[in-house]
């Protein structure tokens, strides 16, 4: 910008930038809106863009070994690409979203959002056995780092960002706003507490609006009412959650064992790798069409309980080596579709033969089926939460609840017992990326006041004591600071050095109370800048008060009433804790 | 809002690039949005035209099946039809009706469920959810669904399909013998149907069979008014009032019936029930005392044969009644007093024939049919 155009107008608007960009909050705000409208249209453009080159790749009426060459090319196309062009947009997306939230600064390229775009859509038309919702969430993922990055914010909003889009893009690719929501925070952020809860929510309703603008009031699966025919059928339902649990632990460890398999492999083989999968999956679809692709209008089928025992069980099991395969030999897409797909097969396989033997007790194998849906995804994608939701989001019924979290309960121990480890943050270990998992935060979770504190009572000054006897009772303390209490409780916290100091002041008579500098009384109970911390903050919070407070000791007070002493945390006791204190 | 100060030209040349680059980065967005916006509304709009094509292809081709008798080839085409365009009640309506046809009465019925949730009003959903529930047995459920086909939505041919609809309601009731039912639905059906002879001899038929023969007789009246020599509206004026007991009547219009169409057997097995019935019936008018009592004594004989010869008879027969029954019909009566002999002897068969309408296991034979038209008929 030359001195010329310094007009009025260009200031205001430099001025207007450097306002936004300082509050962070409106920021946020209007890029979640951004980000969401965006992430919305591309996903809808990578729905469309695959489901058109699908339906030129078999034509009504195509002969059968099309569905062997068209796999295997695709495979042998798209993997020579993602070796050569666009080595970060293989596999699902969901871990190199988290790898990138957790460990890159929320940093996805631009160029991996265009080649996951186009190879995965090419993939997935060429009917690779894999889904589109974990491409679709690191497509959205990378467009809000790509956007974020160009405005140049900090690394922090970045990475905040990147859930948002990936929000954002679930909601499109699956048509549920609520689940996108929860999966985002759940499985990406790994805390359904996070602050950025409410970009989430903006992003992902908004996505979700521009999806029914473009395709219009679509749910993804049909399905017909739920109904419970028999409380007996809760009994089944558990049934589906231990094999709903077991196939998906099988799913898991074949796939895990596989990719581990190709990835030992001579890395000059990486770029024909996905040909594996695309043969694989072709010889599976010349005999059983349903394999290829993602598959959802069989599932749809086998929702409207049109279900045959013998192939729906084949079906199960064949997508199941299917997905493995295709996933391990590198190709593009993702396993949240399959996942949805193999727990109908698995749940319609249990409805069957369920009301095959207690036809009056039990409702159609359609039920099952979509109450297998949630339970696969639970075992295998291990968010419990979000797969509730999902379900009940595609249904809209209340009624299916209570059997969906029974099943997808039991199915999520018997998969986390058998397979500690989630499948995603697997995935990346197997690349060498280390993510923080579900017990990392479980055990930070651990380290709270609570674990480290120590009772109060013979370390209490009663503030009618004179310095005096407090220095003289003093001296055989580990402490160098005490809490002062009077009949109302907690008064004040005195250290060592401030009693010498009035001791040397020749104050020796008078008592400690009046020597404390803020003093909570029963018409200010608030005791604002009185230093203290709950039972409930974590050891975290603990430190960083005893580094801004003069004091290595803290009182431990009551939530509901903050002059009620309940102990003391040293710092000794927090190092003790972490496992590095010294026994003093 | 702030503003820079302007004495310091480098830190403004830095904050106005800055700016510049933010402005342009949403700038870019915006623009983006705009041209996927266009860009998804083309491909969308291309793909739900491939997508109705297809439907409608695969609707065609599962028409073509059911016609030719392959019902399950025929439901997967149709399937397809509705997942391609799910909001099509055609494709819809086509698919329950060939799940109806192949028995998957579950499935078919929660594919209209789902119709009428979102179009309650659709009455050619409803009408085939009726009868998807008839062959479920599910009666009373069918029977709304015919009163929601009757008063819901036509998309064609309103009066005529809810004229249908109803009568196909009334034909179910009839299979159930719900007479009352089916007159209070023939009642308004006669105001709304077609006034062609078909249809007015369907409904006179429909009359007899709800209990109410008068109206039928009007129908059919009114038919032959227009066209004398209607063998089927004889027929039926006949049937009708041999229900009501005008045997001579009947006996008269089956007869000219059969003389119009007389190859029809039907009428002839008519005819022939009726001509028994009138050689049989002592209350006949226009026969001496003497053939009154021959004729009930014939009454009271065979009344006994059906009886005891009843297949199964169960329980203790009436001994006393038995041999009241030999004793009136070994005795011989004075003339004065035939009449009451007459009385005597149809009394005693009637009681006979209530011993053995509750006693005999099997229904009694179709033989004995003519005995019971005139032991009805004697009783009124």
């Amino acid at each position: 910008m030359t001195s010329s155009s310094r007009t009025p107008l260009s200031h205001r608007l430099v001025g207007w930038v450097g306002d936004l960009r300082r509050r962070e909050d409106q920021l946020a705000l209007l890029l979640s809106l951004v980000i969401g409208a965006l992430v919305g249209l591309v996903v809808v453009a990578f729905i469309l863009l695959t489901g058109r080159l699908a339906a030129r790749m078999y034509p009504a009426g195509g002969v059968g070994w099309r569905r062997i060459l068209v796999p295997t090319l695709g495979a042998l196309v798209t993997g020579y690409l993602l070796y050569r062009y666009f080595p970060f947009a293989r596999g699902s997306g969901v871990p190199q979203t988290k790898t990138a939230v957790f460990i890159r600064d929320g940093r996805i390229s631009f160029r991996t959002v265009v080649g996951k775009f186009f190879c995965c859509s090419a993939s997935l038309a060429s009917g690779i056995a894999l889904g589109r919702e974990g491409p679709a969430v690191q497509i959205g993922a990378g467009l809000a780092s790509v956007i974020a990055r160009r405005l140049g914010l900090s690394k922090e909003q970045v990475r905040a960002l990147v859930p948002v889009g990936g929000a954002a893009a679930l909601a499109a690719a699956f048509n549920t706003p609520i689940a996108a929501v929860l999966f985002s925070l759940e499985e990406i952020m790994g805390d359904l507490h996070a602050p950025i809860l409410g970009s989430v929510v903006l992003s992902s309703a908004t996505s979700w609006m521009v999806l029914h603008l473009v395709l219009g009031d679509e749910p993804l699966f049909h399905v017909t009412a739920y109904h419970l025919t028999n409380p007996a059928e809760f009994a089944v339902y558990a049934v589906l959650g231990v094999v709903g649990g077991l196939g998906s632990v099988w799913f898991v460890k074949l796939l895990l064992s596989l990719r581990q398999w190709f990835l030992d492999l001579p890395g000059w083989t990486t770029w024909f790798q996905p040909v594996a999968g695309g043969l694989t999956v072709g010889i599976m679809g010349y005999f059983l069409p349903q394999v290829l692709g993602v598959g959802y209008s069989e599932v749809e089928k086998v929702l409207a309980g049109d279900v045959v025992l013998k192939v729906v069980v084949i079906l199960a099991v064949l997508k199941i080596i299917a997905t493995a395969v295709c996933y391990a030999s590198g190709n593009a897409g993702g396993i949240f579709g399959p996942s949805l797909f193999i727990g109908a097969m698995m749940g319609a396989s249990v409805g069957s033969v369920a009301h095959l033997l207690l036809p009056t007790y039990t409702a159609g194998p359609g039920a099952y089926a979509l109450v297998g849906m949630g339970t696969a995804f639970a075992g295998i994608v291990r968010t419990p939460l979000t797969s509730v939701i999902m379900i009940f989001e595609l249904t809209r019924d209340y009624t299916i609840i209570v059997p969906l979290m029974i099943s997808n309960l039991i199915a999520f121990f018997i998969s986390h017992h058998y397979q500690r480890q989630p499948i995603y943050e697997a995935l990346a270990r197997q690349d060498g990326v280390h993510l923080p998992t579900g017990e990392h935060r479980a055990q930070r979770a651990r380290f709270r006041v609570t674990s480290a504190m120590r009772p109060a009572a013979s370390e209490t000054m009663p503030s009618g004591m004179t310095v005096g006897e407090v220095l003289a009772r003093s001296r055989d303390s580990s402490l160098d600071a005490w809490p002062v209490v009077d009949e109302h409780g907690l008064c004040g916290m005195i250290q060592r050095m401030e009693l010498e100091h009035a001791a040397a002041q020749g104050q020796q008579d008078q008592p400690v109370g009046a020597l404390l500098r803020e003093r909570p009384s029963t018409h200010r109970p608030d005791a604002a800048g009185l230093p203290h911390v709950h039972p409930d903050h974590s050891l975290t919070l603990a430190l960083e008060r005893m580094g801004t407070m003069p004091y290595n000791v803290l009182p431990v007070v009551s939530r509901a009433n903050i002059r009620q002493l309940l102990g003391l945390v040293t710092l000794q006791d927090v190092l003790k804790a972490y496992g590095v204190g010294r026994n003093s | 809002m702030s503003t820079p100060p302007v004495s310091d030209s480098g830190e403004l040349r830095q904050s106005a690039l800055a700016a510049g680059s933010f402005v342009g980065t949403f700038a870019l967005v915006f623009a983006a949005i705009a041209v996927l916006f266009a860009i998804d509304t083309v491909l969308a709009e291309k793909e739900r035209a491939e997508t109705r094509s297809e439907a409608r292809r695969s609707y065609l081709e599962g028409l073509a099946l059911e016609r030719q008798g392959a019902i399950l080839p025929a439901i997967e085409q149709l399937r397809s039809a509705v997942s391609a365009e799910r909001e099509n009640p055609v494709y819809q309506r086509a698919l329950a009706t060939a799940l109806t046809s192949a028995g998957k009465l579950d499935n078919a019925v929660a594919l209209l469920n789902e119709r009428l949730q979102r179009d309650p009003g659709d009455a050619a959903a409803c009408l085939i959810m009726a009868r998807a529930l008839v062959r479920s047995q599910r009666l009373r459920e069918a029977i709304t669904f015919y009163h929601r086909a009757i008063y819901g939505r036509w998309d064609t041919d309103p009066q005529d399909n809810q004229v249908q609809a109803r009568f196909e309601l009334v034909e179910l009731l009839a299979q159930h013998h719900a007479r009352q039912e089916m007159l209070a639905e023939l009642l308004p059906l006669q105001n709304q149907a077609p006034r062609d002879v078909s249809t007015r001899k369907r409904l006179a038929h429909l009359f007899i069979a709800a209990g109410s023969p008068a109206r039928a007789i009007e129908l059919y009246r009114d038919i032959l008014r227009q066209n004398g020599d209607d063998a089927d509206a004889y027929a039926g004026l006949g049937e009708a009032e041999f229900q009501r007991g005008n045997y001579r009547a009947a006996r008269t219009n089956y007869l000219t019936a059969l003389k119009l169409a007389p190859e029809d057997r039907e009428i002839g097995t008519r005819l022939e029930l009726c001509n028994e019935v009138l050689a049989l019936d002592p209350t006949q008018r226009g026969i001496g005392t003497s053939e009154q009592y021959r004729r009930s004594l014939t009454v009271l004989q065979r009344t006994v044969d059906a009886v005891t010869g009843c297949p199964g008879f169960a329980g203790e027969p009436d001994q006393a009644l038995e041999d009241r029954a030999h004793a009136a019909l070994s005795r011989r009566v004075p003339a004065a007093q035939l009449h009451d002999a007459v009385e005597q002897n149809l009394e005693l068969a009637e009681q006979f024939w209530e011993t053995g309408r509750r006693s005999c296991l099997q229904p009694m034979a179709d033989s004995i049919q003519v005995l019971k038209l005139v032991l009805e008929k004697a009783a009124q």
